[in-house]
This record gives C-alpha cells, sequence and structure tokens, in this order.
C-alpha cells in the first residue's frame, strides 16, 4: 500500500515538475498573440468631459492679525480682512482679498482645515499625508 | 465589466485554479525577487517607494532602482509608536542595482546630505542621460540646514499653514559608472517669496519628483512645489552643467499632484499632472515643451482622485489596513496606431460613481495634444456593485516605440485589492492595445497575494516605477515592474513606520 502511494506521490510530483517546465519555457505570454500596440484603424476616442474653465492660481495674500485658526496637531488657518479664516488669502477677480480653500469661496467649514497637498479640505484632526479612506 | 479572455488576473477565469497557478508561478517560474531585505545591510530596516532606470557602461546593462532607504538611519529617524523624530543628517538616499537583468540586486548604498543640507527625504526620481548611458540622475527631496530646527524634528515634516515646510527642495545626485556609485551633484530650490509662505526665501516645500532625459543629452528635473501649487522644471543642458529653473508646464493652473515627465521619440518633453478645475474635481492635463516653450496644457482625462486612500476592511496589528497612494495616473509617449490620435497614452484612476469603487482608465492623445479621449476597451480592475469588490490604484504606463526587428509595444501595470477584507494586494501587467481594431487590454498578474503592512497612516511606499530593461534574441522586451514587499511579516505598525517593508521586483518578458 506504502509503495502505491509513493509511486503516486512520485508520478504527481513528475507531472508537477513539467507542468512548471511547461509554464516556465520560453514562449510568447498569451496576451502578445492577441493584442497589438498598435492598430491599423485609427481608434475611437470618447471625448472627455473637461470644463471649459478651471480654478485659477489666483495670487496669494499673506495672513495679518492675530485671528488665524490653530488646528490641532500644530497647523494653523489664516487671517483675512480680520476674520478667520480656514483656508488661504488670495486675490479675487476684482482683486480684493479673500478667504478661500482651492475652489472654494469662504475657505472650509468648521471642523475642518485647508490642505494644501490635497488642495481640498479636510477633517482638521488629519495630519498632513495622512488620508482617510473614503469609505 | 471588464472583458477577461483568459486573463490570469483574479476577477476572471484562471485556467488551473488560482490557487494552482500562483504555486505553479511562484515555486516554478522565479520571476519575483527581492531588491532590499536580503541578508545585506537593508534587511534591518526598510525600503520602499520605487523610481528606477537603466543604463549601459562597460558593456554591462544595469538595472538601477532607488527607493526611500534607511538603512543608515537607525539612530537618525528614531520611531515609537506614534512619534517620529528626525536628526541632523538624516537621509533616504540610497539604490540598488542588477547586472544580471533584475534576477539578482546589489545594495549599491547611500549618500548623507551634502554641505548646507540637513536631511535628505525620499521621494526619489531617476533617469539616464539619452546621450551618455553610463550618466545616471537620481533626485531626492531635501531639508537645508537654514530651515531645520535645532534639536531634530518631532513628527511630520510640515508646518505652519501647511505650504511651509522643513523640507526647502532637492538634491540631485550623479553617477558616472551606470549607477554603482553616486556623488552629489547640485540642489536645487526656488527662493522666490510668495506672500502667504512664511519661509520661501529658505527655498520652497518641494514635493514628488520625476526625470527624463533627451537623445541629445538634456536632463529634466521636476517637482510640485508646494508653496505656488506649480510644477517647477530644471534643466541641463547635457548632464555636465547645471540645472536651472525653466517656466512652469501649467501657469494659472493649480496643480494638485506630482508631476511625470516623459521624453518622446522625437525628443520634445512632455508633462503631466493632476490640475484642480473646481472645488474637489481633479482633472489630468498634459502639456510639451518644444523650441523652448510649454505649449497651453490640454485636459487628457476625465474626472480623476488624487492621492486616494484605499480601505482594506481588515485589521492587522490593532489598526485599520489602509494604503495611502500617490499620483494616480501614467503616461508615455510612443507607437502610433493609424493618424497618429494614441501617440501619448495615459492610464489614471477613477472612482466608480455607482460602486464608489476605484479603476483604471486609459486615455489616448495625439502627439500635439490637440484631441485626447478615453477609449472603452481600456479599463481595468472595475468590477460590479454585486461581484467581489476590486480597488485598482497605482497605474504605471512604459511604451517601446520600436526599431528594426524590434516591435513596438505599450505595457502598462496597476496594483488591486481583491476582495474586502483583505490584507494583501496583487500587482498585474496589461498590453495597452487593440484586438481587431477595438482598444482591447487583458491584465495578467505579475505579483500575486502578497501582504501589505503599511503605517497607521496608510504608507507603503506612495509610488513605484516600471521599466523596459531589455530585448530577448526573438526581439521581445524585457520588464521590470517594482512593488513594496512585506512578505518577511507585519510586526509593527505604528504612526510613521510599518515593517517588514523592502522593495521586490516582478520580471516579465513580453
Amino acid at each position: 500500500m506504502n509503495r502505491i502511494v509513493a509511486t503516486t506521490t512520485v508520478g504527481l510530483l513528475l507531472a508537477f515538475s513539467l507542468s512548471i517546465l511547461a509554464l516556465c519555457s520560453p514562449r510568447a505570454p498569451e496576451d502578445k498573440q492577441k493584442v497589438q500596440p498598435v492598430s491599423e484603424q485609427a481608434p475611437r476616442l470618447e471625448p472627455h468631459s473637461i470644463p471649459a474653465t478651471v480654478v485659477v492660481n489666483a495670487p496669494a495674500v499673506a495672513s495679518q492679525g492675530d485671528c488665524a485658526p490653530r488646528y490641532k496637531h500644530g497647523l494653523t488657518g489664516s487671517c483675512i480682512n480680520n476674520q478667520a479664516c480656514r483656508g488661504f488669502g488670495a486675490l479675487n477677480e476684482k482683486g480684493q482679498a479673500e478667504c478661500s480653500c482651492y475652489g472654494l469661496t469662504g475657505g472650509c467649514r468648521a471642523g475642518q482645515r485647508c490642505d494644501a497637498i490635497r488642495k481640498s479640505c479636510v477633517p482638521e484632526e488629519e495630519l498632513p499625508f495622512e488620508r482617510v479612506p473614503a469609505h | 465589466m471588464m472583458r477577461v479572455h483568459g486573463s490570469r488576473t483574479r476577477f476572471s477565469v484562471a485556467p488551473f485554479g488560482t490557487g494552482l497557478t500562483f504555486l505553479l508561478l511562484l515555486a516554478g517560474c522565479g520571476k519575483i525577487g527581492q531588491v532590499t531585505g536580503q541578508t545585506d545591510a537593508t534587511a534591518a530596516t526598510t525600503q520602499s517607494e520605487t523610481a528606477g532606470t537603466t543604463s549601459f557602461v562597460n558593456g554591462t546593462s544595469r538595472i538601477v532602482v532607488s527607493f526611500n532607504d534607511e538603512t543608515p538611519d537607525t539612530n537618525l529617524i528614531v520611531y515609537g509608536p506614534g512619534t517620529r523624530h528626525t536628526n541632523l543628517g538624516a537621509t533616504q538616499l540610497g539604490w540598488s542595482y542588477s547586472d544580471d537583468g533584475g534576477a539578482t540586486w546589489t545594495y549599491g548604498g547611500s549618500l548623507p546630505p551634502p554641505a548646507g543640507w540637513a536631511v535628505l527625504w525620499g521621494d526619489p526620481a531617476m533617469t539616464t542621460s539619452g546621450a551618455s548611458y553610463s550618466m545616471v540622475f537620481l533626485s531626492n527631496l531635501a531639508m537645508p540646514t537654514s530651515k531645520f530646527p535645532a534639536g531634530g524634528i518631532d513628527g511630520s515634516v510640515i508646518t505652519g499653514n501647511g505650504k511651509t515646510s522643513y523640507i526647502g527642495g532637492a538634491c540631485i545626485a550623479k553617477s558616472k559608472d551606470g549607477g554603482k556609485t553616486f556623488a552629489h551633484f547640485q540642489c536645487v530650490q526656488n527662493t522666490d517669496p510668495v506672500a502667504d509662505v512664511s519661509d520661501a526665501t529658505l527655498g520652497h516645500f518641494y514635493d514628488g519628483g520625476s526625470m527624463a532625459s533627451s537623445p541629445s543629452g538634456e536632463v529634466f528635473a521636476a517637482f510640485a512645489d508646494i508653496a505656488t501649487s506649480q510644477i517647477d522644471v530644471w534643466r541641463s543642458p547635457d548632464g555636465n552643467k547645471p540645472f536651472e529653473r525653466i517656466a512652469t508646464p501649467f501657469p494659472n493652473y493649480v496643480v494638485a499632484s506630482h508631476p511625470r515627465l516623459r521624453i518622446a521619440p522625437d525628443g520634445s518633453l512632455y508633462a503631466a499632472a493632476q490640475i484642480l478645475a473646481s472645488a474637489e474635481t481633479f482633472y489630468v492635463y498634459l502639456s510639451r515643451f518644444t523650441n523652448g516653450q510649454w505649449q497651453v496644457p490640454h485636459g487628457a482625462s476625465n474626472t480623476t482622485v488624487v492621492y486616494p486612500s484605499v480601505d482594506f476592511g481588515a485589521t492587522v496589528q490593532g489598526s485599520a489596513l489602509t494604503v495611502r497612494t500617490g499620483p494616480q495616473f501614467s503616461f508615455d509617449v510612443g507607437a502610433a496606431s493609424e493618424g497618429g490620435g494614441d501617440a501619448v497614452r495615459l492610464l489614471y484612476t477613477r472612482r466608480d460613481g455607482n460602486t464608489g469603487r476605484l479603476f483604471v482608465q486609459g486615455a489616448a492623445c495625439d502627439l500635439a495634444l490637440t484631441s485626447c479621449g478615453d477609449l472603452a476597451g481600456w479599463r481595468l480592475g472595475t468590477s460590479s456593485a454585486n461581484e467581489r469588490p476590486v480597488e485598482a490604484f497605482n497605474p504605471n504606463l512604459v511604451a517601446w516605440k520600436g526599431f528594426i526587428g524590434l516591435p513596438p509595444t505599450w505595457q502598462g501595470s496597476f496594483v488591486y485589492r481583491f476582495g474586502k477584507p483583505a490584507t494583501s494586494v496583487y500587482l498585474a501587467r496589461a498590453t495597452i492595445g487593440y484586438v481587431n481594431g477595438s482598444a482591447f487590454t487583458i491584465p495578467v498578474d505579475i505579483i500575486k497575494d502578497t501582504p501589505v503592512c503599511s503605517d497607521t497612516r496608510g504608507y507603503w511606499g506612495d509610488y513605484d516605477d516600471m521599466l523596459l530593461t531589455g530585448f530577448n534574441n526573438d526581439g521581445g522586451t524585457n520588464w521590470v515592474r517594482f512593488l513594496t514587499d512585506s512578505s518577511k511579516g507585519c510586526t509593527e505598525r505604528w504612526g510613521f513606520t510599518g515593517r517588514a517593508q523592502h522593495v521586490q521586483a516582478s520580471r516579465y518578458s513580453y
């Protein structure tokens, strides 16, 4: 009985080894036979839905005064027009200083801060480079 | 729904069943190798986040890869469960190289900060001179001594309003022997005043990095300038003369990501970045540098995600397992189909509106960037609401333009999480091409079920590189794709470090 088991095991190992050799032998990947890098016909592109205008990188305005909010972990917001700003000061189209967070006029709401890396409002307690999963 | 047709990815029909296929590939082919973390000096510390290049010197074809390297930092970057103390002299600029096509790797070492600079802070970028294949360049973010606090840094390197940082530029090292050894070449920094950035004149806060070199030997380096929300591009005319800052590719736009640079076969430079369109809405934009000027940037994607975090729905070492990610796009310039409308191709990451899951989408533009669009058949890593939840991210795309007897190809790769909860990721490659004139791709796993051990911020290496490394006798191409390696186990998941984190590489021929 043991001999039968041993023979069967050796046979299986041999088949296994052969299958490994077959898999690793030099041959083209299966997708290379099917997928061509270029097409003889002009490819059909689906146009992107890109807005005609995008947020302008407005000139920055320095924070002035001592009304800038202080966030957890030591980061700070701005003080713009003598008002606390959870964002950054920027010149608007009329050349006036206003608080904004990368396209969000008025800056972020309470409990949030404007993140210069992510260019958006994030929870105030979130450290820079610390990204909370979206779901 | 993804079309698979015999694909070997986990979200497809595997001919042998995934378990046996996994065993056969791992046990038999030996195409996955450790770059760091073997028995050399790198084993005791962490390495992750790669940029690579290839070189040719004295008859040797060499692959060089740089990574955020903490090998020399045992006493220079000191971690506690929720703390990190960074001392003067810390460096993350390290590299390894392979002279046998990626089968084995040798740790090349690391460089300490040069005079006037306190710390080298990773985010590697690399390139090889297009005119001299033994001349290799490697950049790292850097902290100038003038910004470095007495006593070192506790915790984050970002300060004040978030546009200020101890980081104040980048340092570029150069190798004359094909990447075996490096020496400091030049540090670059933008010291223009910025109204709301108090430390701007000490050097703007740089993030990310990308390098490229033209056939004539021009060398370019680009960094995200957080102080100005722009991309700063630096150019050396020949790799010997110093880098000087040239015009920014996306003036007046708000840049929201690391840049990526590529050189077209005609030698022109392309830059890409994710751009803020409206509040919390981002697109990939491209620009082309010809005759000393950047052209008007052109949108090249639909809405995309910026630095998304991937939730694994699992707990490892007592903390929720997440992976934060780097720039969610990649592009290259190469062989085009009839009409030339796809000479520039991109892969970028989107979030599915129905399932909320990340997937990778392919797009194309003509060389002049006058027309861009998505190709429906280049959608990777999607799963419907009722299927096992797959999330695909961190795409790479590399073109081989072709030469006599060496046909062109376009190779992409991406990381995906299969199912939720999960504690591992898969890495797949795919030819970004066509079948009977229709855009089509078949993803194939090249690393399967490799464990993830991020720190509790989600850091597990923000990005990794993919390289064309050579050619077969039959005209086929050889490729390497790097990925963080936590196969030695996950013994620590602290606030600023996860261990083990090393670098692995998957090699394949196509």
